[in-house]
This record gives structure tokens, C-alpha cells and sequence, in this order.
């Protein structure tokens, strides 16, 4: 008697069911990693009581390969890619946001100074006026870092955009499990004490107080 | 023939402080007749609409690239022999080979300098 046979005809069609099922989940892009445990939980049950040695050796290979999904869930969840995604990487990005809005801004105040300065070169004798000239040209010349930096920032920005994307997937797909992760260890957020719990500046644009709160205070 | 310092000049970036950049050095260098474009598209609005002696163009913009306007100004009976200058930061050597295959007349790097600007000039419209 074949494997084939000694199975009933209802846990045949049970377990085909079963695999188009998992066949359409997996086409669809429709199956979340946490599932997979689950899955083989269900297949198992198809290897009858008495499991032929092949069917034993994939059961116990189906069983290590669920135990090392668990293992990576469980190291994954504890690595908390729910705050890469909610706090670090935001952070990150408006930090470089206001490093590039913070040198485009200083730039143009040099390029403003220069222009007084050529302005003002016009007014003096030509020997004179040339120094100036030239040298406002040289600032020119090296106010183009901005524009290179600005460049690079931007795409260092959009690399952490495409972090983010991957880690919302990761979340997304460990919700569950992370979730119960944080819950079984609530975070014990190291909190700077002392003087150095001072130290967390440059604050961003509207994060701190302005100079006219401070002078406030003195008054 | 010399070069006439109040040849019409279009200097197209998306990027304000490097257009103020570049309007300033082109003055230091005598010329004054300088108009802007922030990207390609309205690049090619003002080609159309008025003469112009030469562009000086960045590639990385959106919605039309340098790259794109260089080819749609390539394919333009009146402005195909327009000289243009590409100022970029994309310095691959596929992106020269690209930008040369396409047209361009001359093409410089930056960060760069007035006297590499007023070289690669002087090489596409004449001594000044």
C-alpha cells in the first residue's frame, strides 16, 4: 500500500485545500512570517501516527526551521525596529534637514555681505576696488560647498527614507511579535542624570527657548 | 570676434544660492545680461520666448532635467547650435560620456572655480 493511499480522502482533500491556500497566500504576497509556525503546525498533523522515516526527517527539518523562525522573531522583536522607525530615524532626518536649511541660510547672508562689499568696491580706487573684487570672488568660489553638501545630505536622507520603508516591513511583519516583546519588557530609558542630562542640544527650529525668553528671565 | 559682455545668458538650477553663485561670477567675469530658470522646463519656456548667446545649466533637477533640456534644446531647429555649458556635481564618467553624446558643449564639476568657469567659456564662445 502506498503513503498515497493510507491517507483518507478527506485529509487528502483537507491537506491540498490547505496548499492552495498557502500557494495563494504566497502568490498574493499575502504571508506574514509569524504564519509560518502555525502552517507547519497544520502540516504536521497530515504525517500520521506512523511517519515514514523520509516523512520523519522533513517533519524534523520543518520543526528546526520553526524553531529558528521563533529564535529570529524573538531576536528580532527584542532589537525594538518599531523605534527605528518611530523615533531615530525621524530624528535623524530633521537633524539633517535643519543642517541643510541652516547652511542655506548662512550662505545666503555671505552671498548678502558680498554683494555690500562689491557694492562698496565701487566707490574706491581701481587698485583697491580689485582686491575686493577678487576677493569676494573667492568666496564665491567657496560658497559652491553648499550646494555640494546640500546634494549629499539630501541623499543621505533619501537612504534613511528607504531604511525607514524596510523597517516599517519588518514592524509590519512582527507586529504581533514585538508588541509582546515591549510589553514583557517595558523600556528602561536611560535618562542622563546630573549635568549630563543638559547636554542634548543643538535644540531644531521652535524645539528651545529664543534668546528674547532667555533675556526674560534675566530681567 | 570678441565676445560681446552683454550677450544674453540663461543659467538654469533648481538650486537658488548656486544660481546667485553663478550670476555673481559671471558678472565678475564683465557679464551682466544674465536670466534665471529654476528647472528645465521653464528653461526651454524662456529658450523659446527670447535669444539667448548661451546656457549654463546643473543636470539634477526636477521635473525636466539638464540632461533633458540639452537634448530637447539638440532637437530644436532654432536652438540646436545654442552653445551649453553642464555645471554639475555628477561626475561620473558616464554621465560626461552621456551629456557629450548628447550635445554638450562643455561640462564642469563642482565645486568649481571662476577661472575653470571663465576656461570653459572662453572654449565655447570665444576669448573674452
Amino acid at each position: 500500500m502506498s503513503r498515497d493511499t493510507a491517507m483518507s480522502k478527506a485529509s487528502k482533500d483537507e491537506l491540498r485545500q490547505l496548499l492552495n491556500d498557502l500557494r495563494a497566500r504566497l502568490d498574493g504576497d499575502d504571508l506574514k512570517v509569524e504564519q509560518l509556525s502555525e502552517l507547519m503546525d497544520q502540516l504536521s498533523r497530515f504525517m500520521g501516527d506512523k511517519p515514514s522515516e523520509d516523512q520523519q526527517r522533513l517533519f524534523g527539518e520543518l520543526d528546526e526551521l520553526s524553531g529558528i523562525i521563533r529564535k529570529m522573531k524573538s531576536e528580532i522583536a527584542s532589537l525594538r525596529p518599531d523605534d527605528i522607525k518611530a523615533e531615530y530615524i525621524p530624528n535623524a532626518t530633521d537633524e539633517l534637514d535643519a543642517i541643510v536649511d541652516a547652511t542655506a541660510g548662512a550662505t545666503h547672508e555671505i552671498l548678502d555681505a558680498m554683494d555690500a562689499l562689491e557694492e562698496f568696491a565701487t566707490t574706491l580706487p581701481p587698485e583697491q576696488a580689485e582686491i575686493v573684487t577678487g576677493a569676494t570672488m573667492r568666496v564665491y568660489e567657496a560658497c559652491n560647498f553648499q550646494d555640494i553638501t546640500g546634494q549629499r545630505t539630501t541623499k543621505v536622507i533619501k537612504a534613511l527614507k528607504s531604511i525607514e520603508e524596510r523597517v516599517e516591513g519588518l514592524v509590519t511583519a512582527f507586529g504581533d511579535e514585538i508588541a509582546k516583546y515591549a510589553a514583557a519588557n517595558p523600556r528602561q530609558k536611560k535618562e542622563a542624570e546630573g549635568e549630563d542630562a543638559l547636554l542634548n542640544g543643538p535644540q531644531l527650529e521652535g524645539k528651545g527657548v529664543t534668546q528674547a525668553d532667555i533675556d526674560a528671565m534675566f530681567n | 570676434m570678441a565676445v560681446d559682455p552683454n550677450m544674453p545668458i540663461l543659467i538654469v538650477d533648481d538650486y537658488k544660492t548656486m544660481l546667485r553663485i553663478i550670476r555673481n561670477l559671471l558678472r565678475q567675469l564683465n557679464f551682466t545680461n544674465i536670466e534665471e530658470a529654476t528647472d528645465g522646463s521653464m528653461a526651454l519656456r524662456k529658450l523659446r520666448e527670447a535669444p539667448f548667446s548661451l546656457v549654463i545649466s546643473d543636470w539634477n533637477m526636477e521635473p525636466m532635467t539638464g540632461l533633458q533640456l540639452l537634448k530637447e534644446v539638440r532637437a530644436d531647429a532654432k536652438l540646436k547650435d545654442m552653445p551649453f555649458i553642464m555645471i554639475t556635481a555628477e561626475a561620473k564618467t558616464e554621465n560626461v560620456v552621456m551629456a557629450k553624446k548628447a550635445g554638450v558643449s562643455n561640462y564642469i564639476v563642482k565645486p568649481f572655480n571662476a577661472e575653470t568657469l571663465k576656461g570653459k567659456m572662453k572654449t565655447v564662445i570665444g576669448d573674452f
